[in-house]
């Protein structure tokens, strides 16, 4: 891991009596993810396994509070939008997974009350992923809209990034195209201050921190692009931003859990989107060992 | 003639003495409003644009009443990230006596930013209302105080006059 300013956020927000030994491990392995569990010793995960720092003792309720609060940088209030989808963005561009107890109003949740594990996803960078996939992407001329799942873990995001850096710079193409990201996680851009601190190509506009069904008419209307890219469509909002986005002749390529075809349709917004054709092509991205593999299972070739 | 001219400096520096003296005083009640005003800015700016508080304490560094002490604090801020232990190396430089007042705004830092809006909002209206009574409960006390600083000031010339007289 290179990137003193993440490096410098993740030190920043961790009990200090952990700070210097995530430190040498952030500059020496290639640290995907840092897991704090309450009453649990810390976990460091990289691609080959994990490390538990079980020399140290166990990660405390009273480090737990601490650490949320100079996650939020002493303003809790400020963040509660995040803190009630479960996560927060550092600065840096760093997305912190949060689990813990909700304060809940009419089956809603307005505020997290207390929090009892942390998992630090540290962005990571993998040039030139996508690249051998890109033509995979394309029908009759033009950009089919697609969908790519995964389970959790496999880089899914790390993927799409590329793949928006391969469109935009118009790498194994023939042009480059506008493309439009909403990133409601700031997973994909890692923006720090609204610039972009990973690549994602010289014709990207990117619209962080901002739900899905209100970025994509934003960028629709404004950016016009001609691909539009989103991470983790989830809820019936998302794909019916997705469905206007297609309306308009925009090609969308979005990313989903799942590690088959039938995960993927059983979500029933989903498969609406399947089934009426929006979306052409279903592929599950696999990891094998540090390469990736592009499988389709649904598409115009496949079929 | 020389001794009414040693009787009129001497009530002169007396006076002098008691108007350095109330200055402390003066700027200390100051300070203290103006203080509880900035306190109810950055409630403003909390509850109503949901502001983190390095963007509260930048704010008031540029517009606060008592801006001296907010810039301080941001510079502090920057390094430690944490508003208590901010105010803590923040009021270490500054010269504010009032033990009372003191304490409240020390319960007040530690306690800030750890919560949702609503229990910050409820903290904050506590705190202020707090802030408010002991600043209408010091600021008669410091005028007494000064008046009788003057008072006693004149009269003390007086009496050191007379006799130099």
């Amino acid at each position: 891991m290179k990137d003193i300013k993440q490096v410098e956020s993740i030190i920043e927000a961790v009990p200090e009596r952990f700070a210097e030994i995530i430190k040498k491990y952030l500059d020496f392995m290639k640290i995907e993810e840092l897991r704090f569990r309450v009453n649990q010793p810390v976990q460091l995960i990289h691609s080959d396994g994990e490390v538990i720092l079980e020399q140290y003792a166990a990660f405390t309720y009273a480090e737990s509070k601490e650490m949320l609060k100079r996650m939020c940088k002493s303003s809790v209030y400020a963040m509660e939008s995040q803190l009630k989808c479960g996560y927060i963005s550092l600065q840096s561009g760093i997305r912190v997974g949060i689990c813990g107890k909700p304060i809940m109003d009419s089956n809603k949740i307005i505020a997290l009350d207390t929090v009892q594990s942390f998992n630090i996803r540290i962005p990571c960078e993998a040039k030139g992923c996508a690249e051998p996939f890109v033509d995979r992407f394309f029908y009759n001329g033009g950009i089919a809209n697609s969908i790519i799942a995964a389970p959790p873990g496999v880089g899914k995001t790390t993927f799409l990034r590329d793949l928006a850096r391969c469109f935009s710079d118009g790498i194994n193409m023939q042009k480059g195209y506008r493309i439009g990201i909403a990133d409601e996680r700031n997973e994909l851009s890692a923006c720090i201050e609204a610039v972009p601190s990973l690549d994602i190509g010289s014709r990207s506009d990117v619209f962080t921190m901002v739900p899905k069904a209100q970025s994509i008419p934003l960028l629709i209307r404004n950016m016009s692009p001609e691909v539009l890219i989103t991470d983790e469509i989830i809820t019936e909002d998302d794909c019916k931003a997705l469905e206007n986005a297609v309306c308009h002749g925009i090609a969308v390529i979005a990313t989903i859990h799942g590690s088959c075809y039938f995960d993927v349709i059983n979500n029933k917004a989903i498969r609406t989107l399947v089934d009426r054709k929006i979306i052409r092509n279903v592929f599950i991205l696999r990891r094998k060992g540090n390469c990736m593999d592009l499988d389709i299972v649904k598409g115009e070739e496949y079929d | 003639m020389i001794r009414l001219i040693v009787g009129v400096l001497l009530i002169l520096i007396t006076i002098m003495i008691g108007h350095i003296l109330n200055n402390d005083t003066k700027s200390e009640c100051e300070l203290i409003s103006d203080l509880n005003k900035d306190m109810r800015t950055l409630m403003g700016l909390v509850k109503y644009e949901r502001k983190n508080m390095s963007e509260i304490l930048e704010y008031l560094s540029r517009l606060g009443k008592a801006h001296q002490i907010w810039e301080r604090m941001k510079e502090e801020f920057k390094h430690s990230n944490d508003m208590y232990t901010s105010w803590q190396n923040t009021i270490e430089k500054i010269r504010i006596n009032e033990k009372p007042y003191l304490k409240e705004l020390d319960s007040f830092f530690s306690d800030i930013g750890c919560g949702n809006i609503e229990k910050e909002v409820e903290k904050m209206d506590y705190f202020i209302e707090r802030i408010e009574l002991i600043e209408k409960e010091i600021v008669p006390r410091y005028q007494n105080k000064m008046k009788l600083i003057r008072v006693l000031s004149a009269l003390g010339g007086i009496a050191l006059a007379l006799i130099a007289m």
